[in-house]
This record gives structure tokens, sequence and C-alpha cells, in this order.
């Protein structure tokens, strides 16, 4: 099969080999396999096509709601081959105003560092929204590209009366077309056949220049001639890409002209033309509304569904309190519904690691299995539940639309400290994990605002606190409840509240000292109400959680098991011998008492002894203001490979003071904690509420760190936000912690 | 045209909820004017507006068959002749 890479002059051999985003989407060679990229407005159901055609081939980009990062998928085709797809994050224009639009034009010009020049570009349009989102396709089809156009969710533009000639809009654009309905997979056989055929470069450019313009942009693409872009790519769309980027780096991935040369050029252009940065549009949108003129028929356009629902949704009293129920139920959801599955997988694992127990000789090997392996996956395992479901709201709430309507709502209370409304999504998304929120920042134009919002967004709780919180929760809240509200339930929600009202308040700060400036424009689209797409909903729920399993297999299990280390070596100190001695006489007589007091002060001696009591131990000092004793410290400590950390850290640490028995539940064992020496209880509701407040504020994420890092491009925000937060999280528990003494609870 | 009068120009956020106008001009940053003309914006396109968020800002208009949210500040910059 000849692929449309063939009629490029050169061969893709001679360039720079490049690495796909996401390395290890794809399969070894697959640099060798043509590479279709889907392109298309946010809203134009790009993505739910593009999961259609990979299905799980894929490797999700990572996040729920809006596509931030580059996602690569195979799509097997008719022939038996397959191609690699690309899912571009959704563009208005090829000019771009965000680093996610920069990220579509760079790839579409060939001149992207990390994703090659595609050899197929599938644009994607809403069949309900052309007037609007032809434009981009005039942008794209003037690249010359080999293009394949989509008319998608054709049965929504039918049911609101677009009647499109496909064959007249086909011969007005020169390229082939087909209607597909992503959420059903209406229309994909006819689109995988075409797929599997050479695609033709478009016979039209049906973008015009003035005169002018035009004749800059000649000359510019004179400069930048032949070498040193990617084989197959014309040189005036660059050259027009160049003079639009005004105040953009897109200059220095072409060595071959000059910033000083651009600027010549569209001071020229200037001159001539003031008015030629909104000619583009200008033109393009008139040369739209002509070919829509004689390619469609719109019988009637209303919406009944959207005005009905916005009514109610975005009314003025109605809004703000629906909107607020809505995330009461989804935070009581995730805690109540979440709550059977849970118990199920403690159940499993505590079978499980009785299994071991009973066919496994007794020894270092098996204690390192069943307290450290099994436990720790166990225990991590279980707050799956809650995390998929987490991750199934936010993913419904984008694909009806009610999130842009939340942002809607949002956007004035956002502004009070001085965040766009946009940044409710990435706030939003680092309730299920702040590294996707963080990368969900990436759509917020303006540095100032995004450096504000990515600062806070890991105040949002996420969801490796939620083990923690579950925990404590668990442990140091009764379960009172009146009807369908809980205490534990609202606990929870309280936790969630503090972190956004740190947040808010810290943004304010940030907004008035470090990062003061004007709010940027931010103009947002609010879509049509839709069904979810339940299939990539699926899609994405399954990718998370089984990235969280990895990370539970790999990182949690290889701490678990440092930890076991850490909390049975070295051992055999004198105070642990001199207990275990008078341990073996008090069984031998058969003073049971004696003997569950001995067990239990052997357990803290071998404990406090070990090199994790060692570390916990040199901590303590600091963290005793807090209400945290050296176990503690040591979980503080494992906390900051991943917070979820803390709780197997926490059950490797009890399990090892009651090896004998391990249906004891973790929660039990904390609340029993008892004072080795003095008998009282280690820990009081009031340390449970302390060490909460601290896990709510503090930066204990080596990922996120490194992901802030790689967001702003240096040190210096990452370490930051390290110093802020953790000084934050000290002095809030302290002051709980001090301030609670004095009123006398705990 | 005097200064006051042009600054007196009806402008999107000035529309009641359902009114419609005509597109005349675009002002503020060249990064804003050329955004609102790619989202379809240009001059003589019939815009309608919706609704003003609960808290009273945004607003939300209609351009092409396509909803959009723009706080008023910015459409305020959005000048309109009345239909």
């Amino acid at each position: 099969m000849s692929s449309p890479s063939d009629l490029a002059p050169a061969p893709r051999e001679t360039r720079v080999p490049r690495a796909i985003p996401l390395s290890g989407a794809l399969p070894a060679g697959a640099r060798r396999q043509r590479l279709v990229a889907v392109v298309g407005n946010p809203n134009s159901g790009k993505s739910t096509l593009f999961n259609c055609l990979t299905g799980l081939r894929q490797k999700v980009a990572n996040y729920p709601g809006v596509t931030v990062d580059v996602s690569c998928g195979r799509c097997p085709l008719p022939s038996g081959s397959t191609v690699n797809l690309v899912d571009l994050p959704g563009a208005y224009s090829l000019r771009p105003r965000s680093p996610d639009e920069e990220i579509v034009r760079d790839v579409l010009l060939g001149i992207d560092t990390t994703t090659p020049l595609p050899d197929t570009i599938l644009l994607v349009l809403d069949a309900s929204s052309l007037d609007r989102q032809l434009f981009l396709a005039l942008q794209v089809l003037d690249l010359g590209l080999p293009t394949i156009l989509v008319l998608n969710m054709v049965d929504i533009a039918r049911e609101q009366g677009h009647l499109i000639d496909r064959p007249a809009l086909e011969r007005r654009l020169g390229v082939p077309i087909f209607e597909t309905v992503g959420r059903t997979g209406e229309g994909l056989d006819a689109l995988r056949l075409a797929l599997d055929q050479p695609v033709p470069r478009p016979t039209v450019r049906p973008l015009t220049h003035s005169d002018a313009t035009g004749a800059e942009v000649r000359a510019l693409a004179a400069r930048i001639g032949a070498r040193g872009r990617a084989a197959g790519t014309d040189a005036e769309p660059i050259a027009w890409a160049l003079l639009c980027d005004e105040g953009g780096r897109m200059w220095q991935r072409l060595p071959q002209v000059a910033e000083s040369d651009i600027a010549a050029h569209r001071a020229r252009l200037e001159a001539a033309d003031p008015e030629w940065r909104s000619a583009e549009a200008a033109r393009g949108f008139a040369t739209v509304e002509a070919i829509l003129l004689e390619v469609t028929r719109k019988v009637s356009s209303a919406d009944p569904v959207r005005r009905r629902v916005d009514r109610i949704v975005t009314h003025r009293i109605v809004g703000p309190l629906l909107f607020a129920l809505v995330m009461g139920v989804i935070f009581q959801a995730i805690y109540a519904g979440a709550q059977p599955v849970m118990d199920l997988i403690e159940r499993g694992t505590s079978w499980f690691g009785g299994i071991l127990s009973a066919t496994l000789p007794a020894g270092p090997f098996r204690s390192l299995l069943i307290d450290g392996v099994v436990a720790g996956v166990g225990t991590v395992l279980s707050f799956l539940p809650q995390i998929a479901l987490l991750f199934l709201f936010i993913g419904i709430l984008e694909d009806t639309g009610y999130l842009a309507r939340a942002a809607f709502i949002l956007d004035r209370l956002m502004g009070v400290v001085g965040l766009p409304g946009r940044a409710f999504l990435p706030l939003l998304s680092s309730f299920a994990c702040a590294i996707p929120g963080i990368m969900a920042t990436r759509t917020i134009e303006n540095r100032r605002d995004r450096l504000a919002t990515i600062f806070v967004a890991p105040f949002m709780s996420c969801s490796a606190r939620l083990p923690v919180y579950a925990l404590l929760i668990g442990a140091f809240v009764p379960s009172l409840g009146w009807g369908p509200v809980s205490l534990p339930g609202l606990v929870l929600f309280a936790l969630y509240l503090f972190g956004i009202v740190v947040a808010f308040v810290t943004a304010w700060a940030l907004r008035r000292t470090v990062l003061r400036g004007p709010r940027a424009s931010s103009v947002m689209e609010l879509p049509p109400y839709r069904t979810p797409a339940w299939r990539g909903l699926v899609t994405t729920i399954t990718g998370q959680s089984l990235e969280f399993v990895k990370k539970a297999g790999t990182v949690i299990v290889a701490v678990s098991a440092v930890l076991w280390f850490l909390a049975s070596y070295p051992g055999g100190a004198p105070e642990t011998r001199a207990l275990q001695t008078r341990l073996a006489v008090a069984e031998q007589s058969g003073d049971a008492a004696a003997t569950t007091a001995l067990k239990t002060s052997v357990a803290g001696s071998t404990l406090r002894h070990s090199f994790a009591g060692q570390i916990g131990l040199a901590l303590e000092p600091i963290i005793q203001p807090l209400g945290f004793d050296w176990r503690i410290g040591i979980g503080l400590v494992t906390s900051f490979a991943a917070r979820e950390v803390m709780v197997s850290t926490m059950a490797t640490v009890w399990n090892l003071g009651d090896a004998s028995d391990n249906t004891v539940s973790l929660r039990q064992a904390i609340r029993e904690a008892k004072n080795p020496e003095t008998g009282a209880s280690s820990y009081v509701p009031l340390t449970g509420i302390s060490l909460m407040v601290f896990f709510a504020l503090a930066c204990q994420c080596m990922s996120t760190v490194a992901v802030v890092r790689r967001e702003t491009g240096g040190w210096k925000w990452p370490i930051l936000m390290l110093v802020t937060m953790n000084v934050l999280a000290w002095l809030a528990s302290f002051a709980v912690f001090q301030g609670g003494r004095a009123m006398g609870w705990g | 045209m005097t200064p006051t009068a042009f600054l007196s120009d009806p402008h999107l956020a000035g529309l009641l909820p359902g009114e419609r106008a005509l597109v005349r001009r675009v002002h503020g940053s060249p990064d804003f004017s050329r955004r609102m003309s790619e989202l379809g914006l240009v001059p003589g396109t019939e815009v309608r507006m919706v609704r003003r968020a609960p808290f009273g800002d945004p607003i939300e208009f209609v351009v092409r068959g396509t909803h959009f949210s723009i706080r008023r500040a910015e459409a305020e910059g959005i000048r309109v002749v009345a239909i």
C-alpha cells in the first residue's frame, strides 16, 4: 500500500528521529507506521472519535477533563494493518493563544520537537456548528497536507435541522468528507476504509490573502526555503504562521530565519495594511458563509434542551445552589458509594494473607510477604473504588457540558481571588490528582493566571490524600448519621473545603504580590448539553485506575518492602531481648494479661530500635508540637514518595506490632494504640485532626514537584511551592493541636 | 463623532438578554481582537446576548450558533449596531 508520505520528495528517514510523546505508548518500530493527527475545535467530539477508533489500544493522555496532553493510539484498519493516531489538543485556530494550541500548530507545520509531521490529518468538525468551525478547516486545508474531513455528531445536526449537501461540500473544499456519530460509532467503518487508502492532498486552498499580505508571505517563505523544514510541508503557511506569531517563540524552531527578519516583514505588512491581523478571519468567514450558502440549508436551529436546562442551571439563585448540591452529592457518593467495594477488597486481602500465613513456613520471608507486600498492596487497592468514582464524576460533568456552566457561574467568584473561571477545571481535576490538574492549566492562556493556578492546585485534596483521610476519619470520627448525612462524610467535606479555602487565600495573596497583574481575557465556549460518551469515559477511567494500580504495584510495594525492612531490622537491642525473655516466661506461666502487655512492649521496643524508629525519633522534636509521635514521623517521611504510602506505612508499623492477628484492622490498631510506657492512648482525636490538617496542606508528593518544574520550566516555582506549603501545614497543625489542647480537647 | 459619542456606542455587554445586534468592531489588545475574529466575530456578524451569569459577570452570547461566555469588561470592547 502506498502511503501519502511516499509523495514526499525526501525520505522521512533523513529526518532527525523523534520520540512520540508519552513514549512507550506505541510499539517498537511504530514510527515507520503512518501517523494520523486528529485535529478539531474543542467540543467537536474529537476525543470521543479518537477513543472509538483506537479503543483500548491507546495510551490515555492520562487525565479526564480536557485533553491537555497528546495521546496516541493504534487504529486497526480493514486491510489488517494499523495506523497510529495522535489526538491533538482542541484548537479554535492555528494562530495559537495557549500552549495547547501551540502544539497543534507546531505539529501540523512539522516543526514540533516531539511529534513528527503527520502523514494524514483527520479534521473533525461538529456538523451542527459548521458556520463557526469551518474557519479552522480553511486554515488546516491551507497547509496542503493529505486531509480527511469528518462531520461529527451528524445525528444532533439533523435533529436541529441542519441539512448538509456533503458531495457539494467535498467539491468546494477539495477533500473527502465523512459523516460520523462518535457516540454510537455510526460512520466509523467508512472512515476506517478511507484511512486504509492513500489520502489525497486537498485540491483547493480556500484561504486567501490580500495582495499586501500575500507579498510578505511569499517573501518570507522564500527566506525559509526548502532547508530545515519537514519534507512535504509548504513554506507559505509556515511563513504566514510566523508573521502571526507576534510575541511568540515560533521563530526559534526555524533556524534559517532571524527574529529581526520576521519583524521587518511584519512592519512592512503593518504599514501596507494595518488591519492585516483580522483580515484572515474576515476573509475566512466570508468564504465560509459563501460555501455554506451553497451546501447547507438550515430548517431550524433552536436547541430546546439547552434553553430549558440553562434556564435552571444558570438561574441566579437556583444555579449556585444546584452547583453546591452537585458537589456535595459527589463527595457524599464517593465516600458512601465506595465503602462496600472497599470492605470487600479489605476482606479479600486479609483472606489472602491468611492463606499465605497457613501455607508458608514462619520466618522473615512470610513476614515480608504478608506484612510488607500483601498488606501494602491491599490497603492501597482498597481505595481504588473512590478514585474510579471521582474520575467518573469529573468525566460525566465534562461530557454533559455542566463543567462549562460551573465555570460560567464561578468566574465572578474566582475573579475575587484573581483566578479565571477556567482555572476551575484544573482545580477540580486536582481533586483526583494534582498532576493532571497542573497539566490542565495549559488551557489557561495568561502566564500569571496559570502560575497562580498551578501553585494552588496541590492544595486541592487529591485522591492520594483520600486514603489518609479515610483511615483517620475511620479511626477517630464516630460514625453518627442523620438520614443521608453522616458525620464522617461531613468531616471529609470539611477537609475538602479547607483545602479549597487555603488555595483561594493563597491565590489571592499571590495575585497581589509575586503574580500581580490584570486578569487575562478568557473567552469560554458553553457547549450544548449532551449525554456522556460512556465508552470513552470507561476507557479513560480504566486507564486511570490501571495507572493507579500500577503505581500501587511498584512504588507502594517497593516502599512497603523497604519499610518492612526498616521497621524490622537491625533488631536484637538489649531492651528488646530482656522484654522477649520476660514474655517467654509469662507465656509459660499462662499469665494471659501479662503476655498481651509484654507482646505490645516487645513490638514497641523492636520498632523503637529499628532503623525506621530512629528516623522517626529524630523527627519527633519537630513534630511533637503538632501532636505527632515518632511513628507518624516515619509515615511523614515515607509519604514523600506518595501521600497514600502513609497508609501502608501505618499498616506495616501496626501489623508488626500485632503480627499474630492480621484481622485487626488498621483503624482499630490506631484507635487502640497505647504508649508502651504509660499505657495511655497514643493518639487522641485531636491528633487525628491535626494530622488531617497537615496532610491537607503539606506538599508531600515528589511527582507534583517534578511536574511543576516541567510546566514552569525551572526550579523557582516548585521550590517556592514546596517551602510555602510545608510551612503552612506545620503552622496550621500547630495552631489546631495547641489551640485544641488549650481549649481542653484531647 | 465626539469621543463621548464614541464611548457611548452600544456594546455587547449593554444588550439586554435576548437582544440581537451586528458586530461593528472589536476593541482590545491585538490578541483579543484576533481571537474574537477567529471565533467568527467579524464586522457584520449577528450576535445575540443570552444572559448574565448568576453573579452578574460574565455574560453568555451566541455567535454563529455557538454559545460563549465572556467577561463584561471585554464584552464592552465588542461594539455593535442594534438591528
